[in-house]
């Protein structure tokens, strides 16, 4: 044990506490070999949580758990009744997480606990205003089963300009968090799944707007970025303006500034396969299977087309399971087999 | 005695004991190398992590009262972390204690916690299983999907996975809503059809194996997908004939379009596989979404030799065990559960490719194809009286 900690347990304001050892029983599966650190500091907090002590020196103590060991499952439980109860200060708290959340990235607690945080802290804000958080009868029933309720913000259009400008900072706050947390890991999981509640429970403000040119830069610097791509459908599917024509339009043009011109995706896929490089790539001809099978299913009853439908599609076919995807030639060769079925 | 970096899994011990037992298992040694003594311990161990809302026999006629039916959350925690005394006998520990949020069960910790009973031949007669089924209805939200347990609550497919492998375990499905379990499995199929933990998040191959798995143990047209409905609707519809119900036939089942989803898996072999579109192979993956394929029917169209040159270069030559990635090994990780959890993956893998030496593997519950025949023949919940 370092010399603060064992300071930290030596002071006054522990006398009155007595640890509770761990009773792991006489011949346990899978003992740990803890530090003494872990031990002491676990020895307090189970005296303090079989109490449900509310107090300063928990807090203290559940930060001091947490940072030995991340992923418990009750400790930071414990954290989010404290900082409530005391009514702690919650910028403050996502200042410590943001540290945390950075350097253990794929803890789902920490970035849990970060949507616990901020969601109380809207809570907190809306109450400020005095504007109603008073659910519908749904949302009340949808409360009482999940331990996991969040706050229901009003629809952002009918909030005073000033409260939106509150928002505005709270949200952009939080999205520039998770920008820094995706700069260590473009494709982390928690943080993307974090954006999109950040982005859903403030309701339809500007920063689904401003999501698209961030995605852009994403894309731009990593076009294979996967993660980018599904935020992408994300926010033109889920977000608030309706799929019109002008926005498939913008899609598209998305696509041709990576540089990949795209006008149909067969035509685009048959232009590429005439050219020599792209001819070797397994996602131009898997496309192309896909296609031309659903063609020839279409058309039988039609044989001269269902005939050229099926030649192409084994043309494509036959090239990944002979030359460009052959780690994946049993599963070519029976999708060969499977076009026998259709042909006319 | 695992070393100091576990520490991190403190809370998930019992999750532990699981991939090792498992692996044990699957090496066809576990009897051997497993004395006596240290079964019946260990079983008492795990028991000793049972939280149950049933104090025991104390009436005349032996019948069981439910002290505290609607606060708690009941099934295993992960280990006595939270400082409940250890009592030898499991009774005796369940009147000793009130409920304590703090020293609450959690739905993944009681999963493995059965599977790790029935692997060290307990017979489940121990189980509480009313107080499991009322937890998890209580666990199971409007979406469809569970949350592990009070005070962690964030919802995702492991937690449906975990459900549906209590439920069949229990073999007592009352304590799910299987149409909403189904529903929001197909709310997670985007539209490149692979599975996320979440409606809108990137597929990925252990949510597709969660939800593949849970698809297998729901059963019935669990595995059937809605695009081969509709077109035979078309077809019957071209026809002229009677067409039945539409929109209950699509309710249940369990897939969107069950031929692109098995094509999103097997894109995932690079050598091993990775879990999502363009990122690394891990040893891990070769188990998540080779389990699917099986599941789904397809497992024979991996390239079984890639598959296993992979994960043999990702073993460790001197102290064995699998690692993440190649040239990777315990002192590497990041965290340490890749440790233990990789090896056992690594194994897991193996065995449903077939490899000589190992038991086959169950690619459901996660346990030797023995060990499920064992569950559904030897356990109190399935044995025929």
């Amino acid at each position: 044990m370092s010399d603060t900690e064992a300071s930290f347990f030596e002071s006054q304001q522990w006398a009155d506490v007595t640890p509770v050892p761990q009773d792991d029983g006489p011949n346990p599966l899978v003992p740990i070999a803890y530090s003494e650190e872990y031990s002491t500091a676990m020895g307090y907090l189970r005296a303090l949580t079989q109490k449900n002590e509310i107090s300063e020196r928990a807090l203290e103590l559940t930060k001091m758990i947490i940072e030995l060991s991340p992923s418990h499952y009750t400790v930071w439980y414990y954290r989010q009744t404290l900082l409530k109860a005391l009514d702690k200060d919650m910028t403050e708290e996502l200042e410590w997480n943001g540290e945390m959340a950075i350097e253990h990235l794929k803890s789902y607690q920490i970035w849990h606990h970060r949507q616990v945080v901020v969601d109380h802290l809207s809570g907190k804000l809306l109450a400020s205003e005095g504007i109603d958080t008073s659910s519908s009868p749904a949302e009340t029933e949808k409360k009482s089963r999940s331990p996991g309720n969040s706050v229901v913000i009003p629809p952002y259009s009918t909030l005073p300009t000033a409260f939106q400008e509150h928002l505005n900072t709270l949200v952009k706050k939080e999205l520039d968090f998770i920008a820094e947390a995706l700069r260590e890991d473009s494709k982390n999981y928690h943080a993307w799944s974090y954006r999109q509640w950040v982005l859903r429970h403030f309701g339809h403000g500007p920063w689904w707007k401003n999501e698209f040119s961030y995605l852009e830069d994403l894309i731009t610097v990593d076009v294979r970025n996967n993660s980018a791509w599904n935020q992408r459908f994300y926010i033109v599917s889920e977000g608030p303006e309706d799929l019109t024509e002008e926005v498939i339009e913008r899609e598209i043009k998305i696509l041709n500034k990576v540089k990949h011109p795209i006008s149909e995706v067969k035509v685009f896929c048959e232009t590429l396969i005439e050219q020599p490089r792209a001819n070797f790539s397994p996602f131009v001809h898997s496309t192309l299977v896909d296609i031309y099978e659903e063609e020839a299913k279409r058309s039988r009853d039609e044989a001269s087309t269902n005939a050229e439908a099926l030649e192409k599609a084994r043309a494509s076919v036959t090239m990944l399971a002979d030359k460009v995807d052959t780690i994946r030639a049993k599963y070519w060769n029976w999708r060969k087999s499977q076009l026998q079925l259709i042909a006319v | 005695m695992l070393p100091q970096p576990y520490t991190s899994m403190d809370t998930h011990r019992v999750t532990l004991g699981c991939f090792v037992l498992s692996a044990l298992e699957l090496l066809g040694v576990l009897d051997e190398v497993v004395s006596e003594k240290d079964r019946k311990d260990w079983i008492e161990w795990i028991y000793a992590q049972q939280r149950t809302g049933f104090v025991p026999a104390t009436t005349a006629n032996g019948k069981r009262t439910l002290p505290h039916p609607v606060e708690g959350i009941y099934g295993f925690a992960g280990g006595p972390f939270s400082g409940r005394p250890y009592f030898g006998e499991g009774e005796k520990a369940v009147a000793a204690c009130e409920y304590n949020v703090y020293d609450s069960s959690h739905l993944t910790m009681t999963y493995v916690a059965i599977m790790t009973l029935v692997l060290l031949g307990d017979d489940l007669s121990r189980v509480d299983k009313e107080s499991i089924l009322q937890s998890m209805r209580r666990l199971q939200l409007p979406s469809g999907c569970f949350v592990p347990c009070v005070t962690d609550y964030q919802p995702d497919m492991r937690f449906v996975f975990c459900a549906a492998a209590v439920s069949h375990a229990l073999n007592d499905w009352s304590g799910v809503d299987r149409e909403a379990m189904l529903s929001y499995i197909r709310s997670c199929q985007g539209y490149d059809f692979g599975i996320a933990q979440c409606p809108h998040q990137e597929s990925h191959g252990g949510s597709m194996f969660c939800a593949i798995a849970a698809l297998g143990l729901l059963g019935g047209e669990a595995l059937h997908d809605q695009k081969t409905i509709l077109e035979q609707q078309q077809q019957q519809q071209q026809l002229g004939l009677d067409q039945a119900p539409l929109e209950a036939q699509l309710s249940r089942v369990g897939l969107l379009d069950k031929e692109a989803t098995i094509k999103w898996a097997l894109m995932r072999q690079t050598t091993g596989f990775q879990g999502r579109v363009n990122k690394p192979t891990d040893t891990c993956y070769s188990f998540w979404i080779g389990a699917s394929l099986k599941t789904l029917g397809a497992f024979e169209h991996v390239d079984y030799d890639l598959n296993r040159g992979f994960l043999f270069e990702t073993q460790h030559p001197a102290f064995g065990g699998f690692g993440k990635w190649v040239d990777t090994y315990p002192g590497k990780f990041l965290r340490v559960e890749h440790n233990v959890m990789h090896s056992y993956m690594g194994v897991a893998a193996m065995a449903l490719m077939g490899e000589p030496g190992l038991q086959p593997l169950d690619p459901l519950l996660n346990i030797s194809c023995r060990t499920r025949e064992r569950l559904e023949r030897e356990t109190v919940f399935w044995k025929k009286e």
